[in-house]
């Protein structure tokens, strides 16, 4: 349709710009997963030498040797393992959390509706704090288990809004529908509103496994024992350790650089893999509901 | 309605539990005195990407000769006394620590490396079992209960004091460790050519010299400028802490007899003087120019690589890296430089320890429990744990030669199955109270690790003590770590040269402002209200005059 | 008449009420989980206000605790750590919103423009991939680029090296008090400027194509259009992002702060979340740090109360 039309002169610019524009910030935001991919590949010595590079000159695969072996290789499995296991259980969870809510909120005329919608908005903005959260879930006896990474954070409000009006926009006829042929509203809810809502499912559910697998501050508060790491506090760690002139023997040199950016490659790409798939779904118009939030 | 009934039932059982759950504590697993293989659970610092665990022979070695010791001590057939330990990264352990005491949930045995606000509060309230007058106890027989925990320093024992009463076992560490670290082999090569007139640098004013003669007459003879005097690493404090005292300056805190207040160091004459010195070599390039963000853990490199000369660190570091370099005669190690040819030397000394282990009761509620768990961390003192932890197995990890010199194996030599991960960061579990067995102390076959031992044998008599360490100020808990950042920025930026001396004198004041006059006053009277201070027996605090300097900033004004 | 409808209905409505519950049961059945979650994780917290008011550190129970009423909040509000605090909060959090909030707009609009819709897709995807990372992946990144070199023979971080062929002298980014913020800025700006378009977009998509036909027709030109039909058409959408910002405006992304502080530049990095975390989570005084993290809840809601308030009377339908 508007291909059709003859373009003017200040149209022309206008697209050269844009295009121009875009393509350079887009090439800016990925740069720096180029260096850091290359530079795990690179030699630990040429990049000690070498300020900044795209390709290194001196490929070596032992930063990704080195992870995945000895003691090392089994402290990074084994977090990246766990990872998996937190970001899968954890994103069922929300899930399910999050949209029973959704639903049970989506209904225009339920009695009690308002006065739990303005709970949730209360407690968006107004909370007790860090502290009484952490003396909670640890009476709650979550302390040192993975559920402390899992329950206090079952649902976010505002996705739980945003999917709220995506329920609310789906076709009541369907509903009423339904529940002549004498389907409950959990019925309703399970058969109908959850299928037709795939796509924001989709977009949440990968909204909240980012969350869970980049989940740093949570695990770092809660979790005491060093095996039951998620990946990412492990990153921190391998990242970080320097030990400041206190071992007196059997001193061991803190992980190079390249190992560092191996690492770092490990903790980004898995999540990055989910993404793709799901991504058809933002387009899909999901974020519709959030406009009218 | 049956499934309301149902929803109703399900969920008070929900409420019930989370109910139950929230009144009780953390379960207190005994420590199995009367099992084959009792278990003491140990939370310390990690270092190391890697530590050792259970399946470590050293580990084993240490659990085993533990159940023996133990056996004989109580009469009992123990297999072992397993030590699980709970290894925690050293960047951010306080953290854990406090997460542990404000979930409740303690290991048997915990290190705690700060005297945080909670680690105060909790040994007031009586978390942690009192130690106090514990080390000197005797059996029926009248042998010491704790034979290596009674010959524990008693100084040391009053800086972790708290009201004074001892809590905890500490880490040791020498109390004279810090030191200074060059290149022998420049010196020399500056002393034949005629730059400098000393070998070993003696007073500060040497120390200038040497540090400007590294970088201007190319001391390593290579004919090009690519070397420089003093690398400093983003870990100020170690170097202007040394050359602070070295210069005239309190530990931490002194008094001023003019002015009659406590004043914390950097108030000092001495203290500025350092700061003094260390901004003009950075301004004329004798110091390396990243000084303010370069990595501490980098510090090694490059004194390695021969472009920084000089290091002001704890001594052993001029151990390991006299092992590190071709020549290990080319690094010299010195305990300190005096401030000028007539002045006594002075050192600034460690507080003695790194943290210290506490017991808590919730973990520990039974008093027969505490003792078993001190007499396994007494004999954790014991000369030949104290070696394991610190040098792992003989055969193994080290060996001995023909004059008893210990040899370390290296890890890529192929012959051995050693493993630097075996014994790793076992020494940050080893509390060192007594020293390690004498021939593995001394056996080290390097010149420099005998220096560095001579050094901070000689340092300990030199040290100017602190006479604040056993006290806290309830306002530097929460304005503390603002104060301190601040303060250290300021302090940054004149060592930079951004700011000047009023610039300085500026910051001295914004921190006196900001809580600073409330904490030199709530240390004052901490110190006031200690019994031990009254020297001469007339009901009042006495201010000895080792504790007395001369002081440049920091004056309130009179009106 | 309908005074009389509307008390019929009421009274209907009452009578009704019972049925409309039991009809709905399976709702509330629905409703069940969420609700508790928000009541156990939500509002039980809120008895934090008692911790507040007491001397209570980590570990010490909460009983032998001493009740000092209002003194945490005075200690604080006297205290000169209070101002500074402030400042760093709010200097953080308003280049946040002067210098970022805009930039996911004028993305959107960018993309917005461009036809080519297998190349936008392309686009999209890209500038989306950051938001994925996680800040402590970030964060060491950073500091990587940041580096200072060793040596004088070695290389110092890419960044580091720019700066230093650029202006001569080797800047110390991550010491400098000005510097870290916009080390702070750039951080947000790479991970979040992408993923904020989505909003907009979708906003974007939702104009009315008939109203561009009408505007070609009557001869606009692109950019004519897009300063009178596209920007109006998504300037409630701005205005309620507006709001939920300023909301939080004493919110300064507590994760990457903390990941990115250090000793040097505490002092100008240690906004309320950080202090809350320092001398909470780290130093152990639950009720100084309570009282703290009270004392910006308060604020919080002021302050999106307040905007609220401001758009609704600047023609803006608001939030709530």
């Amino acid at each position: 349709m508007i291909s059709i039309k003859r373009k003017t002169l200040g149209d022309v610019i206008m697209d050269v710009v844009v295009y121009v524009l875009l393509t350079v910030l887009a090439v800016v935001m990925v740069i720096p997963f180029i260096y850091v991919i290359a530079a795990s590949f690179a030699d630990e010595t040429y990049m000690a030498k070498t300020p900044m590079f795209l390709f290194p000159a001196q490929t070596s695969f032992n930063a990704y040797i080195t992870m995945f072996s000895g003691k090392v290789g089994e402290q990074v499995i084994r977090s990246l393992i766990i990872s998996v296991c937190i970001t899968l259980v954890g994103t069922l969870v929300n899930l399910f959390f999050t949209t029973t809510m959704a639903y049970g909120l989506s209904r225009s005329n339920l009695i009690g509706k308002k006065a739990i919608l303005n709970l949730v908005l209360f407690t968006m903005v107004f909370g007790g704090g860090m502290i009484p959260t952490f003396l909670l879930v640890r009476s709650l006896g979550m302390y040192n288990s993975y559920a402390s990474l899992i329950i206090p954070g079952a649902i976010s409000a505002y996705n739980m809004l945003i999917i709220r009006n995506f329920f609310m926009d789906l076709p009541a006829g369907l509903e009423e529908a339904a529940s002549i042929d004498g389907c409950t509203d959990i019925g309703i809810f399970v058969k109908i509103a959850l299928p037709l809502s795939l796509p924001a499912l989709a977009t949440f559910g990968l909204f909240y496994a980012v969350g869970h697998w980049n989940g740093y501050m949570t695990a770092l508060l809660y979790l005491t024992d060093s095996k039951k790491y998620p990946f990412q506090l492990v990153l921190k760690n391998l990242i970080s350790q320097t030990g400041l002139a206190e071992t007196t023997a059997g001193d061991q040199d803190p992980p190079e650089e390249t190992l560092k950016m191996a690492i770092i490659v490990v903790g980004t790409v898995p999540i990055l893999c989910v993404y793709p798939f799901l991504q058809k779904h933002f387009a899909a118009g999901v974020m519709v509901g959030a406009i009218k939030g | 309605m049956k499934n309301y009934k149902r929803i109703i039932a399900s969920s008070s059982a929900l409420v019930l539990a989370a109910a139950s759950l929230a009144s009780c504590g953390s379960s207190a697993t005994p420590v199995g005195r009367d099992t084959k293989v009792p278990t003491i659970s140990v939370m310390t610092q990690q270092n190391n990407i890697t530590s050792a665990d259970q399946r470590s022979p050293v580990v084993q070695e240490i659990e085993n000769y533990l159940g023996k010791k133990m056996g004989e001590k109580y009469n009992k057939e123990y297999d072992q006394v397993k030590i699980d330990f709970q290894w925690t990264p050293s960047s951010g352990y306080m953290e854990k620590v406090t997460a542990a005491m404000g979930a409740n949930e303690y290991p048997k045995v915990m290190l705690v490396t700060d005297r945080s606000s909670s680690v105060i509060q909790n040994s007031k309230v009586g978390t942690f079992w009192d130690l106090t007058g514990k080390f000197e106890e005797k059996d029926s027989e009248g042998n010491l209960k704790y034979p290596y925990l009674a010959q524990s320093n008693p100084i040391v024992n009053r800086n972790i004091s708290v009201d004074g009463k001892l809590y905890g076992i500490y880490r040791a560490r020498v109390i004279g460790r810090q030191g200074m670290i060059f290149r022998k082999d420049w010196t020399e090569n500056l002393y034949k050519k005629g730059v400098i007139d000393f070998q070993v640098p003696d007073t500060v004013e040497d120390l200038d010299k040497m540090v400007r003669a590294y970088k201007d007459n190319d001391p390593d003879g290579n004919g090009k400028d690519d070397t420089y005097g003093m690398i400093i690493t983003s870990f100020i404090d170690g170097p202007v802490g040394n050359l602070a005292i070295w210069c005239g300056s309190p530990n931490e805190w002194g008094y001023d007899d003019e002015a009659k207040m406590w004043k914390p160091w950097f108030m000092s004459e001495g203290y500025f003087k350092a700061l003094t010195l260390i901004r003009d070599w950075y301004a004329d390039g004798y110091v390396n120019k990243n000084m303010v963000s370069l990595d501490a853990d980098k510090w090694d490199n490059e004194f390695l690589n021969g472009y920084g000369g000089i290091q002001i660190d704890v001594a052993d570091r001029g151990r390991r890296n006299a092992g590190k370099m071709e020549d290990p005669d080319s690094v010299d190690i010195i305990g300190y430089v005096r401030t000028d040819r007539e002045s006594d030397p002075k050192i600034w000394p460690t507080t003695g320890h790194m943290g210290y282990y506490v017991i808590p009761q919730p973990a520990v509620p039974d008093e027969a429990d505490l003792d078993f768990i001190l007499s396994v961390l007494d004999q954790c003192n014991d000369p030949y744990v104290v070696g394991l932890c610190n040098y792992g197995i003989e055969g193994i990890h080290y060996d001995l030669d023909a004059n008893g010199k210990v040899v370390q194996k290296k890890a890529d030599d192929g012959k051995t199955n050693y493993k630097a991960e075996d014994y790793a960061d076992l020494n940050q579990f080893s509390m060192g109270v007594t020293d390690g067995p004498e021939y593995l102390k001394t056996a080290f076959s390097t010149k420099a690790a005998e220096t560095v031992d001579r050094v901070q044998k000689n340092n300990e008599q030199y040290a100017v003590m602190n006479p604040m360490a056993p006290y806290t100020s309830k306002s530097f808990a929460t304005s503390g770590t603002m104060m301190n950042a601040i303060f250290s920025e300021a302090r940054t930026n004149y060592l930079v040269g951004k700011i000047d001396e009023a610039g300085y004198k500026q910051a001295i004041e914004d921190w006196m402002k900001m809580d600073g006059e409330k904490v030199m006053q709530e240390y004052a009277e901490a110190y006031e209200a200690d019994p031990l201070n009254d020297l001469d027996g007339d009901g009042k605090a006495d201010i000895p005059d080792e504790y007395k300097f001369k002081f440049r900033f920091g004056n309130v004004k009179s009106e | 008449m309908a005074k009389k409808d509307k008390a019929q209905e009421t009274s209907l409505a009452k009578k009704n009420k019972w049925v409309q519950i039991k009809r709905d049961k399976w709702m509330y059945l629905l409703l069940l989980p969420g609700v508790l979650y928000f009541i156990i994780f939500k509002i039980i917290p809120l008895w934090g206000i008692f911790i507040s008011m007491k001397d209570f550190y980590a570990g010490v129970p909460f009983m032998k605790a001493p009740w000092v009423g209002l003194e945490n909040f005075t200690r604080f509000f006297s205290s000169y750590g209070f101002v500074r605090l402030l400042t760093n909060t709010l200097i953080i959090s308003l280049m946040n919103i002067i210098l970022y909030f805009p930039l996911p707009i004028i993305l959107a609009l960018l993309l917005n423009e461009i036809r080519v819709q297998w190349y936008k897709k392309v686009l999209q995807t890209l500038v989306y991939v950051p938001h994925f990372v996680s800040m402590v992946v970030i964060a060491s990144i950073t500091l990587m680029l940041l580096k200072q070199p060793a040596s004088e023979t070695s290389a110092g971080g890419a960044i580091y090296e720019i700066t230093k062929a650029l202006t001569g002298t080797g800047e110390t980014w991550m010491e400098s008090k000005v510097a870290i913020y916009f080390v702070l800025l750039v951080q947000v700006i790479w991970k979040e400027t992408g993923w904020g378009t989505i909003i907009f977009l979708a906003a974007l998509a939702g104009v009315d194509v008939e109203q561009y036909e009408a505007a070609i027709v009557d001869g606009a030109t692109r950019f004519q259009q897009l300063i009178y039909i596209t920007i109006p058409a998504i300037m409630t959408t701005v205005v309620t992002m507006f709001i939920l910002r300023m909301g939080s405006v004493l919110d300064t992304g507590f994760e990457q702060i903390i990941l990115m502080q250090n000793d040097v530049n505490r002092s100008a990095t240690e906004t309320f979340d950080t202090y809350v975390y320092n001398i909470g989570r780290v130093d152990g005084n639950y009720g100084y740090s309570t009282a703290v993290g009270l004392f910006k809840s308060v604020v919080s809601l002021i302050c999106i109360q307040a905007a609220n308030r401001l758009a609704k009377r600047a023609g803006q339908a608001g939030l709530f």
